[in-house]
């Protein structure tokens, strides 16, 4: 009998969490065609939240992560306005800069927020540490259920298939078609860009607080770019559009480090290495636009079409 | 009431009069053709007309709104709406897809209605389809209601187009060259189908063209454009016989 492993368990654990953020960077990468950068600070943004709450205020795991998940929305919500009139690379640079800033106002907030609360007149009442700045947060209570992990990872899914198989995800997709159409149609594109990209930055949220319940040691470095770009890399394997590919894109991206472990130091030079060859000989990704159960589809009627054919 | 009356319409790019002094007044179900050399300015006036720019004076309103500065997808949501000279189709979406898109801001329901998969999601959306397809059969596209936008024709796309700014219901329609790269075939075929629309939709055009035949054949005034300025406007029979007309379009007959 296969038994699964303390390690494998891991693997599969990151695997759901990678799911959540990709398909939900798809949303705003993939669909709505805006190119992001930021999504390690949203999740950041929801694993601090959580953390925070389940250990210094002792709420339940599920309304934490709802908080965490609320507040990256929320981020996301207030910033897309102003980012998101920007187009192509300088929204790509104004996304990461914004998740540079998410990651250094975790590193600083103690400090800064003990000195405003000591303007005000609170110092003696505000806490001396909430984030515990580059030391990283430590012993947030443990919460280590795959069951946990998918069934966010199952809802994410279903929520954004949901939204894209409707009148508000047509909107969306034609943004990322093309923005001048859109408007003609009576579109108004900024708020649906906006939209997408507080929905994908909620559900990094979600993946955050997850991550950090199951790893139960954050710090503000694990939220840099190279997190975002890992994401990115598998929307664009799985295929921008593609919420299906976008799960096959992760779980490929997690697996594949596992057997690149021997040459560790080597990832990030074989990531984009791949990303590149991905580019030469397939750009639209693994998948493309098309959900998996249209290639399957497909390829069944090439079969049956090939069968007919070697028949008569 | 007449149904846009623009005024004084006009645009300054830098140093550069793009449009001077537009104006324009249109009935409901009228038929207007707007032509001029190349460079004169015709799809500026689309772009003012429907918001894509702001104008620089001016004033336009429309079924009663005053939608000078609105944005462009407020100007569609009037009822005023464009097609565009070089075809903006949504090329990975299906040819139904493209059209149920111009139906999003009559759409009844929301977000957490179409998350939740609520009763008025599928109601709304058996509305919207039946709504698309009787639309594609109208402009004969019903046949290829499944594919994908961007593997159609040419004149497929065209005719696409125009079915998707049908979509939205619009009171007037303004067409930017809609037999540009048609063969002789297909333009004859355009003009009838665009005699039956407005037949049909009881809707007011307003076209671009460069197809002279085309233009006398279906607009009942014309208005011809060149440098930004409104240089005659009339029935057709006066246009064609206009002196500043000609010479716009031909030159001065004592050329040595």
């Amino acid at each position: 009998m296969f038994e699964l492993s303390n390690y494998h368990i891991q693997v599969l654990a990151f695997m759901g969490i990678n799911i959540i953020l990709a398909v939900s960077l798809n949303l705003i990468n993939g669909f709505t065609g805006q190119f992001s950068l930021g999504h390690a600070g949203f999740m950041a943004i929801g694993a601090y939240t959580a953390a925070i709450l389940t250990k210094a205020c002792g709420w339940p795991f599920l309304a934490a992560t709802l908080a965490g998940a609320m507040l990256a929305f929320l981020f996301g919500l207030l910033l897309g306005i102003p980012i998101l009139r920007l187009k192509g690379d300088y929204l790509a640079i104004a996304t990461f800069g914004l998740s540079e800033i998410v990651r250094v106002a975790i590193v600083n907030f103690d400090d800064v927020s003990m000195k405003l609360a000591g303007y005000v007149g609170m110092g003696d009442l505000w806490p001396k540490e909430i984030t515990r700045g580059a030391l990283g947060y430590p012993a947030i209570p443990e919460v280590k259920s795959l069951l946990w992990i998918y069934g966010w990872a199952f809802v994410t899914c279903l929520v954004l298939r949901n939204i894209v198989r409707s009148s508000e995800g047509r909107a969306i997709s034609s943004i990322g078609e093309d923005e001048l159409a859109a408007e003609s149609l009576g579109i108004n594109t900024a708020r649906y860009k906006t939209l997408s990209f507080a929905i994908g930055a909620f559900f990094a949220g979600v993946a955050g607080a997850l991550f950090a319940h199951w790893v139960t040691f954050i710090k503000a470095d694990l939220f840099k770019i190279d997190k975002s770009i890992e994401i990115l890399l598998m929307v664009v394997l799985g295929g921008m559009g593609s919420l299906s590919g976008s799960v096959l894109g992760a779980v490929v991206l997690t697996i594949l480090p596992e057997y690149l472990r021997m040459f560790a130091q080597w990832r990030m030079v074989i990531y984009p290495v791949l990303l590149i060859l991905l580019m030469l000989t397939r750009p639209e990704g693994l998948l493309g636009k098309r959900e998996l159960s249209s290639v399957i589809a497909g390829l069944f009627t090439r079969a049956r079409r090939s069968a007919a054919a070697a028949a008569t | 009431m007449p149904l846009l009356s623009a005024d004084n319409v006009g645009k300054v790019f830098g140093g550069l009069t793009a449009v001077k002094g537009f104006t324009l007044s249109m009935e409901p179900g009228e038929m207007v053709g707007l032509i001029g050399p190349n460079g004169a300015g015709k799809t500026t006036v689309f772009n003012l007309l429907t918001g894509f720019f702001p104008p620089t004076t001016g004033s336009i309103v429309f079924d009663g709104v005053d939608v000078t500065g609105y944005k462009a997808w407020q100007v569609a949501q009037q009822g005023m709406v464009r097609t565009f000279q070089n075809i903006r189709m949504f090329s990975s979406l299906t040819v139904l897809d493209n059209l149920k898109t111009a139906q999003h801001f009559r759409t009844g329901y929301g977000l957490a209605e179409a998350i939740l998969r609520l009763p008025r999601y599928f109601g709304e959306e058996k509305r919207i389809h039946a709504d698309c397809m009787r639309l594609l059969e109208h402009l004969e596209l019903d046949g290829v209601a499944g594919e994908i936008a961007g593997s159609l024709p040419y004149g497929y796309q065209k005719r696409l187009e125009i079915a998707r700014a049908l979509s939205v219901r619009p009171k007037l329609l303004l067409l930017d060259e809609p037999a540009a790269g048609l063969n002789p075939t297909e333009t004859r075929e355009l003009l009838a189908r665009l005699t039956s629309i407005r037949k049909e939709f009881g809707l007011a055009m307003l076209l671009i063209e460069h197809d002279m035949k085309f233009v006398m054949g279906i607009c009942e005034r014309i208005l011809v454009l060149v440098y930004g300025e409104t240089i005659a406007q009339g029935l057709p029979e006066e246009i064609r016989k206009n002196p500043q007309v000609l010479e716009a379009y031909l030159g001065t007959e004592d050329h040595s």
